[in-house]
């Protein structure tokens, strides 16, 4: 749950403009793709597409929807993909997903929204995880997946199309990893610079009480600058390690520092 | 473990509002620029009843705005919007362009639901404008009729909207009519029901001293439904009644008045749509029912029919409306043609 979490640092600004995935080539979704590589894990972040929209004619109106997945390779094997879906308000909210016949609550990104002028709308902002092994399993023919109002409706049905999914996994690929074949999805790392490296040496040497200390502090002190309480020896390595890394390993150093606490 | 997922959930937080913002840098609010491009064609009178067509209008009412939110506590979000009136020229309330003519609120939300200060829709008008002023059917059952009692858009509001209970939820609402006259108040709610695909919907408001009135109470109840029917069809229907008792409030000109006696009025609208996909055919019909004034029934009940095609292309919903308005002041029917274009940003 707490990689799961994790991955949100990924989440990119869903921008403006969303393409239709018609006619887009999987080289191209690979190239306007973009590439985290973390400590555990790589991340490919495809860009905003509009899914394919499959819901039956059964009155449920889809004004939009926007979709962006986040493919997640490494020691965390669960893949996000992130919907903003507006339809004509009909007094329902859609809080669940089925993906491969397995249900789950949606989570929200942010608070729905109402519109309204001449037809009153709904957006929601969706999130759902997918395992890696089931996206890498639509590669070749898609991902379907339905919005739903309750655990057992199937509402709103769209597809994520083929060469979307290929190409993020083409890009994975490109990035000079090895093969993603599905038994072949490993760990993958970085090069490590001289303050990450001891950064993460001295968090080892800590007690499990220091290590809560210090990612503590860590996530405060990147939003506002505050003092590390004293403590051992250490942990004043640490500290002094971690002020000398740059701002985006301090970043991927909280996150492995809480994935690697003992 | 535990305090494992306490640091968590404080990383979570931290990477999560760094992460959603949809304008600017990483500073501490998050900010969303929002809004509506919304631009008709109208006549509103296209057969020239009473030599009377003045010819067709273009009818700007897009607008923008602006919300923001941030966490007080990790139960405590407090949020605010500030939205413009329209920025077409076109006079009438809500017609201004000005920043806060339209929903401008600070609010404060939690599992909860939550609470909102300042300008927002009565919980009973909520429900009057959507779904059941659609297609085209205002004219009647929003801002027509002849005796009056219920606010629509409203200034110096608290109101609060409950959490969803298994399809059950509720709004309650309280606030100053005319701030300019010492007991001049509103109370206001709304309950809605959904189950399956019906949804059943009960509103009341209470307003005293309305729009300043010095003797007018008035009182205003509704009942509706919406059911989603096999097949893409969906009907909805309401029955709303205004009354208030020795003195009752008319609307004559450009501003309110009172009449001694006691006054009420029903009116209802009813509503159906079909969706073939993105294309869809909306039917409605609303009628005020001749009101009843100083203990005389009058003659003055109005109605409107319309129809409406329209369709759903990413976002965008083009649209086209005939309406035959058939008002009090006299006995022929106009017809009203509209075309239109609207998306939301």
């Amino acid at each position: 749950m707490l990689k799961k979490i994790v991955l949100l640092s990924s989440f990119l600004i869903l921008s403006a403009c969303t393409t239709s995935p018609e006619g887009v080539s999987s080289e191209q979704f690979a190239e306007n793709a973009k590439v985290t590589k973390g400590y555990n894990s790589v991340e490919v972040v495809g860009e905003k597409i509009r899914p394919i929209n499959i819901t039956e004619k059964n009155g449920l109106v889809v004004m939009k929807a926007d979709s962006s997945l986040v493919l997640k390779i490494g020691e965390a094997q669960t893949s996000t993909l992130l919907i903003n879906l507006q339809f004509i308000d009909n007094y329902q909210r859609y809080n669940f997903a089925t993906i491969n016949e397995t249900t789950q609550k949606i989570k929200s990104r942010k608070k729905s929204v109402r519109q309204c002028d001449d037809q009153c709308s709904v957006t929601q902002y969706m999130i759902l995880e997918v395992a890696t092994e089931d996206v890498f399993e639509a590669r070749s023919k898609g991902l379907l997946f339905s919005i739903n109002s309750n655990e057992k409706s199937t509402d709103f049905m769209f597809k994520l199309p083929a060469n979307y999914i290929d190409g993020l996994f083409k890009r994975y690929e490109a990035e000079g990893n090895v093969s993603s074949k599905k038994s072949n999805i490993v760990e993958t790392s970085i090069e490590q610079t001289k303050a990450v490296e001891m950064s993460q040496y001295w968090f080892s040497k800590l007690d499990e009480q220091e290590q809560i200390l210090f990612s503590t502090w860590a996530i405060k002190a990147s939003k506002n600058k505050t003092a590390i309480d004293e403590g051992s020896k250490e942990l004043d390595k640490l500290h002094y390690w971690y002020q000398e890394a740059t701002l985006q390993e301090q970043q991927k150093l909280r996150v492995w520092s809480v994935e690697n606490m003992k | 473990m535990f305090k494992k997922t306490l640091v968590a959930a404080a990383l979570t937080t931290a990477v999560f509002s760094a992460s959603a913002y949809e304008i600017g840098i990483n500073d501490e609010v998050e900010l969303e620029v929002y809004g509506v491009a919304a631009i008709s064609m109208v006549n509103y009178n296209v057969t020239d009843n009473r030599d009377a067509d003045t010819g067709y209008v273009l009818e700007n009412e897009s607008r923008v705005g602006f919300r923001a939110g941030k966490n007080m506590t990790d139960d405590l979000h407090v949020f605010l919007q500030i939205e413009s009136g329209y920025v077409g020229n076109m006079g009438g309330p809500g017609a201004s362009g000005t920043l806060g003519a339209r929903d401008t609120f600070i609010g404060l939300g939690g599992d909860w639901g939550k609470v909102r200060f300042g300008r927002v829709l009565t919980p009973m008008y909520e429900i009057i404008d959507w779904p059941f002023s659609n297609p085209g059917l205002g004219t009647v059952f929003d801002w027509g009729g002849d005796v009056k009692g219920y606010y629509d858009r409203h200034s110096d509001q608290i109101r609060f909207d409950s959490a969803n209970y298994n399809g059950f939820k509720f709004a309650a609402s309280t606030g100053r009519g005319d701030r300019s006259v010492s007991g001049s108040n509103m109370y206001g709610a709304n309950a809605t029901y959904t189950f399956s695909t019906v949804t059943l919907m009960g509103a009341a408001e209470y307003n005293t001293k309305y729009q300043g009135l010095e003797d007018v109470d008035a009182a205003t109840y509704l009942v509706g439904f919406e059911a989603g029917l096999p097949g893409g069809f969906s009907i909805a229907g309401a029955y709303k009644n205004v009354s208030s008792s020795d003195y009752y409030a008319t609307h004559n000109g450009d501003k309110f008045v009172q009449t001694k006696g006691d006054g009420s009025q029903g009116s209802y609208s009813l509503i159906a749509q079909y969706w073939n996909g993105p294309l869809g055919l909306k039917a409605g019909y609303s009628a005020n029912l001749d009101s009843e004034q100083n203990g005389k029934t009058q003659d003055d009940a109005d109605s409107v029919a319309s129809f409406q095609v329209m369709g759903v292309i990413n976002g965008f919903v083009p649209y086209a409306r005939v309406a035959a308005r058939m008002p009090d002041a006299h006995d022929d029917t106009d017809l009203v043609l509209r075309v239109g274009l609207e998306y939301g940003f």
